[in-house]
This record gives C-alpha cells, structure tokens and sequence, in this order.
C-alpha cells in the first residue's frame, strides 16, 4: 500500500515513516484512471475523456502518477530493427546481456557503423556486429545517459514504481520517457505537490520517503530528457510529443490547448464549479464529433466521466 | 500537505453536500416585493419608455435592499428613506403612479417601524446553536447591491453573534477555503459565484435564507454534462441581437440588461461602423478601469492574467475564453499604431524563412473575383446551397480579408472553392480537391508562424511586466508596455476587468477591440 506523509515536517527518520498515513480514497481512485488511460491507449483510436471532480487540486498530479505505474507495468518495449538501423551512429543504447551467474543485467553501448547499410556494430566493452538477422537474439533499448544526481533519482523512483508494478527488472526507470504533458498553472500545481511525500509500504519493507515531485520526475523544460511529467502553461507554446503520450489540461484555461494535442489522447479535468458555457460549449463539439464513445471499465463515485474516441490522425 | 487536507476535505463535502431553503415568511416585505414588482411592469411599458429607464433602476435598489438586508430595517448604512425618496416624489407627479408609490410607503413605513429582521433572527438563533463550534461562512451580496458601510455593518453584527465566521464577498474569497456551514441571506439569484456555492463543496451545508416573493437561484442539481450513452447535443445559442426589456420577467435581470443596454449605445454611438463592407461577429462588451468599454469576440480567446507577483507572471499569463474572464483580472489589448502586431511579426518571419503567404493566399482573390461578378447576396445563397452556412451574407467578406484566414474545418473550404469555381472565375490549374487540400496545409503553416509571433509577443511582455512588478510599481486601471524597439510604435496595454457582459451580441466586426471612452457614472 502506498503511504502519504507531510514533506514539511522536520522529522527524523522514524518519525517521518509513522506519520505517514494512507492515501485517501480519492487519490487511488484517480491513479485508477491514470492506468486506464495508460492502458487502453489505441494506435488507431484517440480518446477524449472529460473527468468533472470536486477539486482539481492534486488530481493531474495523482493521475499521472497512474500513468507511470501503468507504464512501469507494461515495461520496456525494446527497440525494432528499422528504428535501430534510423538511429544516428553514436547513439547509446541500453543491452541487456547475461552476467556469469545467467543474471541479465543492461549495459551501455555506443552504436557504431558497420559493414553494408544494414549493419551496425555496438561499442563498449567489446564490440559486436549486428545484422537483420541476429538482430532478434539482442535485447537493446533506446537510452539517455543520465547525470549522476539523475541516477539517484532514479534508482529511488525504479524501486518505487517496480514494486507497485510488480514488475521488478526496473529497466523502465533507467530508459529517458516522456509518460504524460501536464498542462496546468505550474506554480500553482508545484505548491500543490511539493510538500508531498510517498512511501510504499509492505511488511519487512521499509522503501526511503519520496517526494512527489521527484516521484514523477515532473518539470517544465523540454529539453530535458530525464523529465517524465512535463507541465506547460495554458500560454506557453505547448511541446510536441509522440502521439503515445496522453497529455492532461488541466482547467479550463488549459482546455484552449487542445488544439496544440490533436494526435495524443486527451484528459480534461474540471472542478465542477468551473461549469460555464463556454466550456460547456468546447466540450459538446469535442464529443459531437465522436466516433464512439468509450466505455471505460473503470468507475468512481468521487467523479463524473465522459469520453469518446476519435481516429487517430483525423483533424 | 495542506492542499491534500483541502482536497480531502472538498470531497468528503461533496459526498455530505445538503441545501437546506429556508423560506422567511414575512408578510410586509413579502408584499413590498410585490408592490416594486407591479410598479416595475407598469414602467416598463412602451409609454413610460422615456422615464422607465431612469426609474426603474431605483425601484430595483430599493428593493434589494430590503430584501438582501441582514442588519435591521432602520440601519444608517441601507438608509431605506433616501432610497425611496429617489424615485417616489417624481413618480407622484405622473398621473399612474400616486397609487403605487402610496402603497409603497405604508408598507414601507411599517418595516421602518418594526425594524427587527427575521432574516438576522433566524441567522441568530442558528448560530448561538452552534456554540462555536463549527466554521461558519456568511456569503456577502454582490457589490452593486451593498456598499462598503453595509459590510462593516454585517460584519460587526455576526462577530457579536458568533466568533467563528467570516464574510464572502468575492470568488476569491471562497475560492482556498472551507467551512462547515455556508450561510446564503438572500437568494443568490445571479451572484457572479453562485457555482462556487452550490458546486465548489466549500462546505457541507448550504443554508439559502429567503423571503416568501424573492427570487431564488436554481442551482441545486449540478448536473453539467450527461453521462455517456445519452445524447449530447451540438447546438450553439444564438447571440441576442436587440434585447427587448419588456421580454424580461427577473427584475435582477432586468436591471443588468438595462445597465448593459446603457453600455451598447455608448458603444454604438461612439464607434463608426464600416457600413456595407461590414460583417458580424458573436462578441461581448467588456467594462474596464479608467471608463472604458470595449468588445472582445467570443470566437477567439485573449490574453489575460492576474497580477500578483513577478515570479509567477508566466503562469499567471495565457488565453481565455472571453466568456471566462472574472472581474479583477487584466486584459492584455494591442494599443499603440502599430496595431497588427502579430501579423507584421509573423509576415516578417515568413519571408526569412521564404514561405509565400502570397501564393497561398491567392484564392482570395478569386473569391473578390465571384463576389464582384456575383454580388454578395447572391454568393451566400450558392453557399448555401452547397451546405455552408454563414452567420449573414457580410460575412463571406471575413474571409477575402487576413483576419479570418480560413473557413473553420477542411470541408466548408472546399465547399467555398467549389462556389467559386462555380462561379467561373476558377484561376487555378488545379481541380478544387487538389488545391482545398493544397492551400489548406499551407495555411497551417501560416497559422503556425501567427501563433509562433504571439507566443514572441507574450515572452517580451511578461519579461517587461516581470521587471515592472519586481520593483513594485503599483499597477491600477491601465499599463501602457512599450515592446522592443524592432517594432516601433507597438505597444500593448493592460487593462483592469471591471465587469463583463454575461450575454453575447451580434456585433459589426469592425467594432472589435476598440477601446471606447465613457463618461463617469455620478
């Protein structure tokens, strides 16, 4: 189970680790629906989900955190041979190789040319061609170095996300990912999330407190390939992401963004309070112009759902 | 932390969340309601047009006050006489009213005379039940109905009632907090927060006090989308045009519009339309520090922000709806000569980068081609033959110009093109399907370079406006930021939001964003 504690106190080790409570109800509700968002992502199919709830307060923030637990679970898809063969020499690219013991452990290589066009040699410690044909037997997965400060992050976060996910070989968390784009009020979201700490909880494993911040690797700069959850402002120009990654607004000022997002899945979330016509408006042409509606098999009495799919790709 | 206990806290509200309507009933205001209602409708009749508008609106205030007030009848700070005095000793001279006005004063002589307000009665005894224990929030009336000496009233009386209140008068107010009980003193019937009331769960209870008479707001049964499997439906409210006030039954609405009215032929009187070459646009008039107005149209959003501190300026920056924009905050509006910033930027960058919004622009001219051979009137309805629709024929003339680039989606261009081409001044070697979807694209692009130049825009104004706030320059109606000094002449203003327009209206588009002065109200 997931334990929340107060990032503010100044509390010692013990302390800190009994103050911490369970996750109110709402909070894993919402990070139900970042795994189904996660989850029931369609190459050919693009979703738009409009979640109305009491508060927005912390919602995108949980919601994402859904999104990399998901995504923790699905793990690594390694890289195919045609996107390996597009990928600049030198690029490092994570292998997964058998240690002495048969353990598999991930090692970084350096792409480096081969003979043909259809070659490719990996660098590092030993060198080993690669052709179309022996290419299925590698395991390699696409890989960003990370400082050293970022490689403690990561560890905390892999054992974390590997432990809810159940998924323990953590090669996930060692692979640079955009999960989702949060559009939001950044300093807004920041002060909602920053005094926040999570710990999983299990007995006989006592994991370090987190902060969520750190937890979710959340960040406004784009070019920074170590952030996970990248929050955008309602007026900046918004980042162009692959079209597998669902992109939260977050309010209605964020919902104006959702031209800048026509290929990603889209979650809207609203207070209720926020209710006018003009959104009202926005949100009837988004579902009027569905191909379907979606069915979620997710449900929660704390908020109201709606969504559709459109094709992917469709204007 | 605190924010996951506030969360927390709005959802348990949300699944406790009970209104209790507490109907006052009190015969002498019951019936004074009536008598302001009745005299009201007789005004507003076609032959008290001249006077009704100057009438009226006092009529309303007095009554509001009785009805919204808190503290007793005879208070200094609602000063009922002078509010009566306003209208009833001209009224007695036309010949209709001596009769209304009379009745009026009997019933308001009494309230005079027995000053105890049930409504304070009931908010007392609820209270002193309490016994401290609980939050309470007591919600204020807007603005235009109470002044500052009704707050200090309301507020001395409730802290002498109970400790643990505190009076809302804004969004803001009630915007980061909750309360165990809300306390409504009147029945909230077009309170610019009343969704933050019924929907924000700012508490678990809701007390809404009324008279038996008063108008209440409904609002009870948030219910904003239907749940998937029913029908959405798609249709867009029209924009009142001309609002007659005799159509309109809510005195409180009754006031605003007349209030509004007032504004648009101030607008109308002072801007000079474009006559024929003019087209209609859905738009909204906008009250701004300093007497100002201006139409903003609801089809595109603006920039707007708040200003609280430099450090979060960015954040506090970007575009709404202008049907979301809340009194307070400021406008961000391109004043100065160099007027179509966002065009000269972008058109500056295109030809850096060699992109001929020239070529791609040229069906335009095929389009002033068909409508000089065809004449307006006459193009619209091909159009409309074909399956486009338009808001009045005018409008077609939006898109030979660089204000509308493009028709809304892919189809209703290729329908544009085809009525072109059918009107015989096709100059293209390509069919209508190959260029529709040629020019569409490249008109993305140009989009994209407009948007680029405002994102451009933005970053040079937040970075003035972060440098202003941070040696706290104080900041009141109006902020004149001059850009650099590559774009001579330009210079954009903020602008602080006094009050919006709740309705829409069909505007000439030539009326858009114009900044017009008005007198200042006595």
């Amino acid at each position: 189970m997931i334990r929340i504690h107060d990032a503010s106190q100044n509390l010692n080790d013990t302390e800190e680790y009994c103050s911490a409570t369970l996750l109110p109800d709402w909070t894993s509700d919402l990070v139900g629906l970042g795994e189904w968002v996660f989850d029931s992502f369609e190459p050919s199919k693009r979703k738009i989900v409009v979640v109305w709830l009491p508060t927005r307060i912390l919602a995108s923030a949980f919601l994402s955190m859904g999104i990399m637990v998901a995504s923790a679970r699905r793990g690594l898809m390694p890289l195919n041979y045609t996107n390996f063969l597009n990928l600049p020499f030198g690029t490092k690219v994570l292998a997964l190789e058998k240690d002495n013991r048969g353990r598999s452990r991930a090692v970084s290589k350096s792409i480096l040319p081969g003979r043909g066009s259809s070659i490719r040699c990996l660098g590092g410690r030993g060198r080993t061609c690669i052709y179309e044909d022996s290419f299925p037997s590698h395991c390699l997965y696409p890989y960003t170095p990370l400082t050293e400060r970022q490689q403690s992050l990561r560890e905390d976060m892999k054992n974390f996300f590997s432990t809810i996910s159940g998924r323990e070989d953590g090669l996930w968390a060692l692979v640079s990912k955009r999960e989702a784009v949060i559009v939001t009020n950044r300093k807004g979201w920041n002060g909602h999330v920053e005094n926040i700490s999570l710990i999983y909880y299990r007995r006989n494993l006592q994991q370090p407190l987190l902060k969520m911040t750190e937890l979710l690797q959340s960040g406004g700069d784009v070019e920074n390939n170590a952030i996970r959850i990248l929050l955008s402002s309602p007026g900046d120009q918004q980042p162009e992401v692959d079209a597998n990654v669902p992109v939260l607004l977050d309010g209605p000022d964020a919902l104006l963004s959702i031209t800048s997002f026509h290929k990603n899945d889209v979650v809207i979330l609203l207070d209720e309070c926020e209710y006018d016509s003009a959104t009202d408006q926005t949100i009837r042409e988004l579902l009027s112009r569905r191909d379907e509606w979606v069915n979620p098999c997710f449900h929660s009495q704390r908020f109201q759902l709606i969504g559709c799919t459109y094709r992917r790709n469709r204007d | 932390m605190i924010s996951l206990q506030f969360a927390e806290k709005l959802y348990l509200n949300k699944r406790n969340f009970s209104v209790s309507n507490e109907c006052i009933r009190y015969d002498p205001v019951t019936q004074f309601i009536r008598q302001c209602h009745n005299l009201v409708n007789h005004l507003n009749t076609p032959a008290f047009e001249e006077i009704s508008r100057a009438y009226i609106p006092h009529v309303l205030h007095l009554r509001n006050a009785v009805v919204h007030a808190l503290q007793p009848f005879d208070s200094n700070s609602l000063d009922l006489d002078r509010l009566f005095a306003r209208f009833s000793n001209d009224l007695c001279q036309v010949t209709e009213f001596p009769e209304y006005i009379e009745a009026l004063y009997n019933n308001l002589t009494f309230i005079l005379q027995n000053p105890l307000n049930p409504k304070l009665n009931w908010v007392q005894k609820t209270l002193e039940d309490l016994e401290g224990e609980k939050s309470v929030g007591v919600i204020a009336p807007s603005y235009h109905i109470c002044t500052d000496s009704w707050i200090q009233e309301w507020t001395s009386i409730l802290d002498s009632i109970y400790e643990n209140n505190n009076l809302i008068r804004t969004e803001r107010d009630i915007r980061n907090s909750t309360w165990d009980i809300l306390i409504m003193p009147f029945g909230g019937k077009r309170l610019s927060f009343l969704n933050h009331i019924y929907r924000g769960y700012h508490s678990g209870k809701l007390y809404v006090l009324y008279y038996k008479g008063e108008a209440k707001a409904e609002c009870q049964n948030p219910e904003p989308i239907k749940l998937h499997g029913q029908k959405v439906s798609n249709t867009l409210p029209d924009p009142e045009t001309n609002i007659s006030l005799r159509d309109i039954s809510d005195e409180e609405e009754l006031l605003e519009r007349m209030f509004w009215n007032r504004h648009r032929e101030t607008a109308k009187s002072k801007l000079i339309d474009e006559g024929d070459e003019d087209y209609f646009v859905p738009a909204r008039l906008v009250l701004l520090g300093g007497n100002r107005l201006v139409y903003l149209s609801t089809e595109k959003s603006e920039l707007v922000g708040s200003l609280d501190d430099a450090e979060g300026i960015a954040d506090s920056f970007c575009r709404k709806r202008v049907s979301q924009l809340r009194e307070g905050e400021y406008i961000v509006l391109r004043t100065g000569t160099n007027y179509d910033l966002v065009k000269t930027i972008a058109d500056e960058k295109m030809e850096r980068d060699n992109v001929k919004a020239s070529v791609t622009l040229g069906w335009k001219d095929m389009l002033k081609k068909a409508l000089n051979k065809t004449g307006v009137q006459k193009f619209e309805e091909y159009l409309r033959q074909n399956g486009l629709e338009v808001p009045c024929p005018n409008y077609v003339k939006a898109w030979t110009g660089e204000a509308i680039l493009r028709p809304g989606s892919e189809e209703r261009y290729f329908i544009l093109l085809n009525t072109i081409r059918q009107c015989g001044v096709w100059e293209s070697n390509d069919t209508v399907e190959e260029l529709a979807s040629k020019r569409w694209k490249e008109m993305l692009k140009i989009i994209n370079y407009r948007r680029q130049a405002g994102f451009d825009i933005r970053k040079i104004l937040l970075d003035k406006l972060g440098n202003i706030l941070s040696e706290a320059t104080e900041i009141g109606d109006e902020l004149v930021v001059n850009l650099d000094d590559r774009f001579p002449g330009a210079s954009i203003s903020l602008f602080r939001i006094v009050d919006i327009d709740k309705k829409d209206e069909n505007v000439p588009a030539s009326r858009i964003d114009k900044l017009i002065e008005i007198e200042t109200e006595s």
